[in-house]
């Protein structure tokens, strides 16, 4: 009993950790990205500096158009093909 | 070895101009910091053995004279097209003297990047820290001292689009250069280079150290670009922006044509003319040929210039890149990338620097495309054309005739590219849209003016010779007597050597519906320049008066008849006939030559092949179509 209300406690204080591709990450929410899976557009996005570690943030999104991010001072628009390639972790 | 001269590695106690390069990321304020430092000074030129324009200059600051540079934007020194490998070569091969590294104090962590980078090279480098107001604005500030001891270099505030916003980094700059030619030591420190993640680390050290944000909030560059981006209003706001642009360009144009024409026609050649009335032959070759040929040059440069003007208004305020995104699903239906908008914007000015700014593409295949679309572009050149037809023969709308010619040459441009990349151009590869956004800014009134005059003398420079060289031929042409007992430089037209070469092709636009002689003329000295056709048509019909309205009115009357003949009564649709073949035939000698140093002889040749065959199918559909429709 004391144990199941101190798990219950910990999962109501303790600030959950979420992980998704860049294309699920809700509008103006701060990530840090763990992984960009684009193999061939690798040396593209590390040049505009989305690589592991990166603070990112989507300001605007239309899966048919194009998102439009922040990535540490820079902003961006990528498709979506790449966007689902870009892995991020936010709390 | 030294790419240029090809000297041995130069050393920093040479004798020749000490060399600055300016080096920075795209968009950070380095051309507008060129343009500041040495105003109309620079030339712009392709670096030897290359196709790449560079800018330089030669300046003297506090009695130190030295070269500066302004080199391609890079990413990194990992190049991605081949303005980024010209200047990582230059760089790396030719070791300028000193290397100023531009950096976007809004922007740093990028930046600072590629610092790194070249601090790596062993070269002496200045840090000139930019848009710090922008920075500022975004709650960013910079604590300059702090960020100079973390990267181990000299870092100076420069504000290139104040008035003296530059003068503390002029002065460094001298006063480094000084101190480099005392320095008998070898200035080349040699560290070993870092890996990607060391250098990370390094650049977020020192940002920890050297900046502060206070709170971050959405900025006016974000709330805008919610708007320009959108999907639907971005589109539309493009095609005003467009509309505006050409408008523009059409309504400040036209009385400083008019004025050009009156100038030479009342004020140059009257007392030539009387000088020379005792030689037909000179006077004719000096007046008709020489004056007439530079008169036209001048009257279409109002039109590129205001082109030219409003073109780098675009670009220097940050909206370029919006359109570039914008543009990127129709782009992306002819399978290009959404940058390839700028070479085609470009193009809408003059075809010449168009093929040229193909350089920023980085697939080869993606800038052969594009190069040989660019011919499909309506160049002011054409759109003077426009305006002289559409304003003879369609009266109050001409305006549209003329916008309508435009989205015509856009949807050439979409088509003809697709069909490029189904056809000889295969395997140009799908890159995924990724465009990064500046920040706008206010245009400069200093760059917007030199950046504009560059072109305008690049466009002189390539293609005024041969605009000369047409009317002077023309008029040679027109010299010698063909038939009837005529004298060298006393022939009818029609009995000319040109009126002879204009029947033998018009016959070729008889299903096009213009098989006017005149007119078959008119578009072959068009194929050389299109500035020459409305000077040809007026030659072709020995129209001459010193009041240039005069001029377009007894033109226009002849022409009418002329259309009206050779259509059989539709005029209309013959017009709209002439108007595409214009649009889509090869723009000009220029061009082509443009091409052939960008992408070889073999899709030079190719391209004009395909341009023509193009226009002729076009223009006979317009006219048979037209014919039962109007």
């Amino acid at each position: 009993m004391i144990y199941a209300t101190l798990l219950l406690r910990k999962s109501l204080f303790t600030p959950m950790v979420r992980y998704m591709d860049l294309s699920a990450l809700e509008l103006n929410t701060m990530a840090i990205v763990t992984k960009v899976g684009h193999k061939r557009e690798e040396n593209r996005l590390r040049s505009v500096g989305i690589r592991v570690g990166a603070r990112i943030q989507v300001l605007d999104r239309t899966s048919s158009h194009g998102y439009r991010v922040k990535v540490d001072d820079t902003r961006l628009v990528l498709s979506h093909e790449l966007a689902q390639t870009i892995d991020c972790i936010y709390r | 070895m030294c790419s240029s001269c090809g000297q041995t590695k130069h050393s920093a106690n040479k004798t020749q101009t000490p060399v600055v390069a300016l080096v920075g990321r795209p968009n950070v304020g380095k051309s507008t910091l060129f343009s500041r430092i040495t105003g109309l000074h620079r030339k712009m030129g392709n670096w030897p053995a290359t196709t790449v324009e560079v800018g330089s200059a030669d300046i003297v600051v506090n009695g130190q004279e030295f070269r500066i540079l302004d080199l391609p934007g890079i990413s990194s020194l990992a190049p991605i097209s081949p303005d980024e490998k010209l200047t990582r070569d230059i760089l790396v091969e030719d070791d300028p003297d000193l290397i100023v590294a531009i950096v976007d104090a809004s922007n740093m962590a990028r930046c600072l990047y590629l610092v790194c980078q070249l601090k790596e090279l062993g070269t002496p480098i200045i840090v000139a820290l930019t848009m710090s107001d922008i920075a500022s604005g975004r709650g960013i500030n910079v604590d300059i001292d702090a960020l100079s001891r973390g990267l181990g270099v000299r870092v100076v505030s420069a504000l290139p689009r104040s008035k003296n916003g530059t003068v503390e980094l002029e002065e460094i700059l001298a006063e480094t250069l000084t101190q480099l030619n005392l320095d008998s030591t070898d200035p080349h420190e040699s560290n070993l280079p870092l890996d990607e993640d060391q250098r990370i680390n390094f650049v977020s050290d020192i940002l920890a150290t050297s900046v502060t944000r206070t709170n971050e909030r959405s900025t006016f560059s974000d709330r805008v670009d919610h708007f320009l981006t959108a999907p639907i209003l971005g589109v539309v706001i493009l095609l005003g922006v467009l509309w505006v642009v050409f408008q523009s360009t059409t309504s400040f144009a036209a009385p400083f044509q008019d004025w050009i024409a009156s100038f030479i026609s009342g004020v140059v050649t009257p007392p030539i003319e009387s000088a020379l009335s005792s030689i037909p032959w000179l006077k004719g070759l000096i007046v008709d040929g020489l004056i007439s040929g530079v008169g036209t040059l001048l009257t279409f440069l109002p039109v590129m210039s205001i082109m030219f003007l409003l073109l780098s208004l675009l670009e220097d305020s940050g909206y370029m890149a919006r359109a570039a995104v914008v543009s990127d699903r129709l782009m992306r239906f002819a399978g290009l990338p959404g940058k390839a908008l700028l070479p085609l914007l470009v193009g809408f000015g003059c075809n010449v620097p168009a093929v040229s700014a193909t350089r920023s593409l980085s697939d080869a295949r993606h800038r052969l495309i594009v190069g040989l679309t660019v011919p499909f572009t309506a160049c002011s050149a054409r759109l003077a054309v426009y305006i002289f037809v559409a304003g003879i023969f369609f009266g109050p709308n001409a305006g549209t005739v003329v916008f309508a010619m435009y989205l015509v040459s856009i949807t050439l441009v979409i088509l003809f590219a697709l069909f490029l990349r189904l056809t000889f151009i295969k395997g140009a590869t799908r890159e995924p849209l990724l465009i990064e956004l500046p920040p706008y800014r206010l245009p400069t009134t200093t760059f917007i003016v030199t950046d504009a005059w560059l072109r305008v003398k690049g466009f002189l420079r390539e293609a005024g010779g041969i605009v000369i060289i047409t009317v002077v031929a023309m008029w040679v042409l027109m010299a010698i007597p063909i038939s009837g007992n005529n004298q060298f430089a006393n022939t009818p037209v029609e009995q000319s050597a040109y009126g002879a070469i204009a029947k033998g092709i018009s016959p070729i636009f008889a299903p096009a519906g213009f098989a006017d002689w005149h007119t078959a003329g008119a578009l072959a000295t068009g194929f050389v320049a299109k500035e020459v056709v409305i000077s040809s048509w007026a030659q072709n019909y020995a129209v001459d008066s010193p009041n240039r309205k005069l001029v377009i009115s007894d033109l226009g009357k002849k022409l009418k008849k002329d259309f009206e003949r050779s259509s059989s009564g539709n005029t209309s649709a013959a017009v709209l006939a002439f108007l595409i073949f214009l649009t889509a035939y090869t723009p000009c000698v220029a061009t082509v030559a443009a091409q052939r140093r960008e992408f070889g002889t073999k899709w030079a040749v190719a391209g004009v092949g395909l341009q023509l065959a193009i226009a002729w199918l076009l223009a006979v559909a317009v006219f048979q179509i037209g014919r039962l429709l109007f």
